[in-house]
């Protein structure tokens, strides 16, 4: 059923189409948002990956790796996102150090729940990593893709990315290393 | 799970669902699918490659579609390269604000000219009256006042300025009537071409290409003279004429006789036809006065080149007099670009003059391990000085090394070919990977590692590049509020490690390509619920600004308070992220790149002239000069058994003490090579199949050392090759293309404490920390060039190939010999001799000569022949004969085996000479080779099928993707004529199995190739490249 629909989009069958979208939103949304960390990248980079997947439909080959493709487009449009996402000129600036701790400033503040901070420690360390990076924590650890599938959404060799995996882990932790100072 | 990677790591997945949650939007779905319709419908440019089923009716579009590539292949040179208007009007690119400054202080323009600028409009409306279009606003950074007008569009606008890209009409003096925000093609060109996905919103773009019409309908049908419309939105409508607009001078799809076949009730709007669009110019050609010759029916239609503004727009529907209900989309041309004189801007005021760096210092360029040497040899660098080497830290026994007393951290490694040694210490835990290392004087020569920057092309970023994720240099002024952060407690005491202090920002501060004065607005207010935060009001930064956060330079220890603004290579870390109060980027400044004067390098002592080496013993006559005792048969592959025989005969010594790689199977016993190796020799032990290293001693006797890897179907491999996923294991021998350097480069640890020096095979002259390269055994360099070692100098690195065993795989190895092909005497091929040698591999497949199936007794008579009895050979022969070649001499009528009947058979044999049946070779017509074309247009070929195929096997990509999404195979049997369009898909590895070369465009191979016609889109799969019996003999 699954690679009917498939081959259907190849041939241009919209409702074809419509019908996998319906079926990949969900996880595509939601490695998305892992990946970029906010609701409106991620809804962004979702619908990109579906347009751009759509107009690229001729570029698929096997029918029966069409998560793969999608996955390698939905990684690609997290990468667009975050270039495009543009800086704010107005900056508010936090006065607590992570830790629960309020600088000296007036008024002074409560301090913030540890597990609020290391989530939030974790999300700034997150931030520091490449989208490759992330894509290859979030498809492993969170979604355990196989490694073909991580290969082709990263568009590396199957050999290495048990490798790239390794360093990954090694950039967050120091990420989190630099963060939970 | 996937075994072969880590196991999941239940917090960070934890931390991963948590970042996940959340349902999906309820809009998203909708928002997609109206993204989606919004797609263009018909893309024929998607097929490329004409195939062999059966035409349909839009076969004419496909050939249309065909030459469009073509025609886009001649044209994008063009396009890329900015085709300037008359007087240098930069067409590829918006003006700037400057410019249009210019073009607005200078003459009058005609009326109506069009043109497109980057611009910042002030919106407002007390300006500019008695136009007759409502007043949008200003435009900013004109010399005098420049109103932009217009209706509609300038709603968009929202109140205060609005920067962006707009196209404009000139209406007169001081007044530009706007058409509307123009969409770029991207961030390097402003048009889009005639064959790219034009956007369909409510912006305007620009396209570069040909505007042609032709009437094709009667005047009468049109209802009444279109006329211009407004001047800033034209009528559309061009009745009775048909308007497009072409990548080139030719619409061939829309123009000719056969398109007008399709009325234009049928023709979609918005597709692309070829190299063409229908497009709505009406209004616009009387507009800017295109005159595009005749256009009575059948008369020449003169096109006209240039860049038009567009923009999609709902109207009537073509081919009908009435607007239906829906509407119909299609493209408006709202202008044509004008040919205009851009002036030259005025000459900005000389900037304060930049201060040199101290003479020597390469501000463009990491420093390399001898530079850095020499600063600190010469004391040049001071406590806290920071820069970028291009360097490698060993991780070894601290040794010598000490922590530095202020910081807490762990040591780290040494810097490699630094001698005296050069200590690093950095946070615990971290990684340091080779490269552009950003390191900070702690001690004398200790250094505090901060980070890796990233391997890019440009060294230095400045303030108006976009800046990148990750860490990087920025080259520029670095500018900070005094009255912000010169407050007492302004800069935050250093927390945690000295090389990471936490940068808490007190202080507002900005990056600028060139000196500034700055002014700002601050406000404090009440805070929303939560922590108290300061807000800081808009930063008015310069144009050529970017904000960052200087906190972690200032609380640098040994940072100077940096005030005013101070030139300097900034190390920037972007990657904050204002997660809860906005989106947003925030930039750290990490340090300030120091500046000093680096000491002229100490000549270097004379060396003493090498005392003549040893003559090498004259070499046997055949036999290369190098004094290898590695060889191989020409071409880079095993001997086989005959050249062996060949080989060993010729040589005086008959081969003793060198290593020969031969395929097997092979007789231990060399009297025994001359006779067929199918046939045991009596007295003879038998070498296995395969390819054999093996050495001989002085008797002649061989000694097998061991099989020779063939990784990936290569005899020979470069270190890359087997590096990685394609790592070789332990104990396998393989062949290695590289150069066999005495000493190893800025790897080696030339320092007492560090590692050994041995020679080594690196895959690239001069080595770079990025060369791949695999230690040998000492001695190896000597045995290999018989020179006598110097500890003074090393030899010259030595190019070959080289057998090696290896014993760590990527790590070490063992280098048996440096191998060369063996000179191999002519022979005289005879039939039916024993000495004739086929030297075919099994990639090549045999037929007669005249490019036909060989007869059963041409195949006999070739099979004896053969020492290896086509073991593993693909041939093609007539049939009927035996599949049993015991039979073959006997004919038909021999009881023994089975039989194959009349026709052409393709056949592959094995090691005991038994014929497999892949197929009945397909005939085109009474031909036995088909051209790429008939093959294309045949409609009785079917999958499974196997051909004969005269073309070229070439490599590259395909151009279904250039990010290569979903994969794209990468081998072709093109046409002889080298036109990509007529092609065969193979198999991915084709080109390396059948061409012995993996290089991405590498020499294209004519011949005539055995290829199984694939199932529906898959690629077919190529057998053999054919050759004739005869010319497979030596």
């Amino acid at each position: 059923m699954e690679r009917s629909l498939v081959e259907k989009t190849r041939t241009g069958d919209r409702a074809a189409f419509d019908d996998l979208v319906r079926s990949r939103i969900d996880v595509v949304y939601g490695t998305s948002l892992a990946i970029l960390g906010d609701t409106a990248d991620a809804a962004d980079a979702t619908q990109e990956t579906f347009v751009l997947a759509w107009r690229n439909r001729g570029a698929l080959r096997d029918p029966d790796r069409f998560d793969a493709w999608l996955g390698r487009i939905n990684v690609n449009a997290c990468r667009g996102q975050l270039r495009r996402r543009g800086r704010s000129r107005v900056r508010e600036l936090r006065f607590d150090d992570g830790r629960g701790r309020t600088l000296d400033v007036a008024g002074g503040g409560p301090a913030l729940e540890d597990r609020t901070a290391d989530a939030d420690c974790f999300d700034r360390a997150f931030a520091r990593l490449s989208i490759d990076e992330r894509a290859l924590l979030v498809l492993h650890h969170l979604q355990e893709r196989p490694v073909a599938d991580i290969a082709a959404a990263l568009d590396v060799p199957e050999g290495t990315v048990k490798a790239r995996l390794h360093r990954a882990r090694a950039a967050l932790e120091s990420a989190l290393a630099k963060e939970s100072r | 799970m996937n075994e072969q990677l880590p196991p999941v790591d239940l917090d960070l997945r934890a931390q991963l669902e948590r970042r996940a949650a959340g349902r999906v939007p309820t809009e998203l779905l909708g928002n997609v699918l109206a993204e989606l319709d919004s797609v263009p419908v018909s893309r024929p440019i998607v097929a490329l490659r004409p195939r062999s089923e059966p035409r349909t009716v839009s076969a004419l579009v496909g050939v249309a579609a065909v030459l469009a590539i073509v025609a886009a292949l001649v044209a994008v040179p063009a396009l890329h390269n900015g085709p300037s208007a008359p007087g240098g009007y930069p067409v590829y690119r918006a003006l700037t604000t400057s410019e249009l400054a210019a073009l607005m202080s200078g003459p009058a323009l005609p009326t109506n000219t069009a043109l497109v600028a980057n611009v910042t409009i002030q919106v407002r409306n007390d300006v500019c009256p008695m136009n007759r279009y409502p007043t949008i606003g200003v435009i900013e950074g004109m010399p005098s006042q420049v109103c932009a007008v217009g209706a509609g569009v300038g709603a968009h606008l929202n109140v205060g300025s609005q920067g962006g890209v707009y196209a404009f009409r000139y209406l007169g003096p001081g007044v530009l009537g706007l058409i509307g925000n123009v969409r770029a093609a991207s961030t390097s060109t402003l048009a889009f071409g005639v064959l790219a996905d034009w956007p369909v919103s409510t912006d305007a773009f620009v396209v570069h290409g040909w505007l042609g019409a032709e009437q094709t309908g009667a005047v009468a049908s049109c209802s009444e003279s279109p006329g211009v419309g407004d001047t800033l939105l034209p009528y559309g409508d061009d009745c009775p004429y048909t308007d497009w607009l072409a990548a080139d001078r030719t619409a061939t799809a829309i123009s000719t006789p056969a398109a007008q076949l399709f009325s234009r009730r049928s023709m979609d709007p918005i597709a692309l036809y070829g190299n063409a669009r229908l497009v709505a110019a009406g209004g616009m050609r009387i507009l800017d006065g295109l005159d595009l010759g005749s256009l009575a029916a059948g008369s020449t239609v003169t096109p006209i080149e240039g860049d038009y503004v567009v923009r999609s727009t709902t109207g009537a529907c073509p081919g009908y007099a009435e607007v239906s209900s829906m509407g119909c989309p299609h493209w408006l041309v709202l202008a044509k670009l004008g040919a205009i004189v851009v002036p030259s801007p005025t000459p900005a005021p000389s900037a304060t003059p930049r201060p040199q760096a101290p003479s020597g210092y390469p501000i463009d360029r990491a420093l390399t391990t001898a530079e850095l040497g020499r600063l600190l040899d010469a004391g040049s660098l001071k406590q806290y000085d920071t820069v970028v080497v291009d360097a490698q830290v060993t991780a070894e026994a601290s040794g010598a090394c000490k922590s530095p007393p202020i910081f807490d951290l762990a040591f780290a490694g040494f810097i490699v070919r630094m001698d005296p040694q050069v200590c690093v210490f950095a946070v615990p835990g971290a990684t340091i990977a080779p490269g552009h290392l950003l390191l900070r004087v702690l001690a004398g020569r200790t250094l505090g590692y901060m980070l890796t920057l990233p391997d890019t092309s440009l060294f230095a970023y400045s303030a108006t590049d976009a800046w990148p994720q990750g860490d990087f240099l920025v080259h520029g002024w670095l500018g900070t509020d005094p009255r912000d952060c010169g407050k007492p407690g302004a800069q935050p005491t250093m927390m945690g490690y000295g090389l990471f202090p936490d940068g808490r920002v007190m202080c507002y501060a900005a990056l600028t390509a060139t000196a500034f004065d700055h002014t700002r607005v601050v406000s404090s207010g009440p805070t929303p619920a939560g922590p108290p935060r300061l807000t800081v009001g808009e930063w008015e930064l310069p144009a050529d600004g970017q904000a960052v956060d200087p906190g972690p330079l200032f609380s640098m220890p040994g940072a100077s308070p940096v005030g005013g603004s101070v030139e300097g290579t900034y190390v920037v870390e972007a990657g904050h992220h204002c997660s809860e109060y906005g989106d947003c980027l925030e930039f750290s400044v990490l340090a300030r790149l120091a500046y000093v004067a680096l000491p002229e390098p100490t000549p270097s002592p004379t060396s003493t002239p090498q005392p003549p080496a040893t003559p090498a013993p004259p070499t046997p006559s055949g036999y290369p000069a190098v004094p290898s005792t590695g060889v191989w048969a020409p071409g880079n592959r095993p001997l086989t058994v005959a050249e062996l025989y060949t080989a060993c005969s010729a040589d005086p010594q008959h081969l003793a003490g060198r290593i020969v790689v031969t395929k097997g199977p092979l007789p231990t016993d060399t009297r025994c090579w001359k006779v067929d190796a199918a046939v045991s020799c009596a007295g003879s032990s038998l070498l296995p199949e395969g390819y054999l290293v093996i050495q001989f001693d002085s008797a002649g006797k061989p000694t097998l050392l061991g099989q020779l890897s063939s990784p990936g179907g290569r005899f020979v491999s470069t270190l890359a090759q087997i590096s990685g996923g394609g790592a070789v294991p332990s104990d396998s021998l393989v062949v290695v293309d590289g150069y066999l350097v005495e000493s190893v480069g800025p790897h080696c640890d030339s320092s007492p404490l560090g590692a050994r020096c041995l020679p080594s095979i690196v895959d690239s002259l001069p080595e770079s920390l990025s060369s791949y390269r695999l230690t040998v055994q000492d001695g190896a360099y000597r045995s290999v060039t018989g020179r006598a070692s110097d500890p003074a100098q090393n030899g010259p690195p030595i190019y070959g190939q080289f057998l090696m065993r290896i014993t760590v795989p990527m790590v070490d190895a063992e280098l048996l010999a440096q191998i060369n092909a063996i000179p191999l005497p002519a022979t005289t091929p005879s039939a039916g001799s024993s000495a004739t040698v086929g030297a075919a591999t099994k990639t090549t497949g045999l037929w007669g000569s005249g490019d036909r199936p060989l007869t059963v007794d041409e195949l006999f008579t070739y099979w004896r022949a053969n020492h290896t009895h086509l073991d593993g050979q693909v041939v093609v022969a007539k049939g009927p004969f035996p599949t049993e070649t015991g039979c073959w001499a006997v004919g038909a009528s021999c009881a023994v085996g089975g039989e194959v009947g009349e026709g052409y058979w393709v056949l592959r044999f094995d090691a005991q000479g038994k014929a497999t049946v892949l197929g009945e070779l397909s005939t085109s017509g009474s031909a036995f080779v088909w051209t790429i074309d008939a093959v294309k247009s045949s409609s009785s070929l079917k999958p499974g099928d196997i051909v004969a195929v005269d073309g070229l096997l070439e490599y590259w990509l395909n151009f279904c993707d250039i990010q290569r999404v979903g994969g794209c195979s990468q081998s072709w049997i093109v046409r002889p004529d080298d036109n990509i369009l007529f092609s065969i898909e193979v198999q991915e590895d084709a080109y390396a199995t059948f061409a012995s070369s993996s290089s991405l465009g590498g020499p294209k191979v004519r011949g005539i190739y055995l290829v199984r016609v694939g199932e529906g889109n898959a690629p077919w799969t190529l057998i053999a490249r054919l050759d004739t019996t005869g010319s497979a003999n030596p």
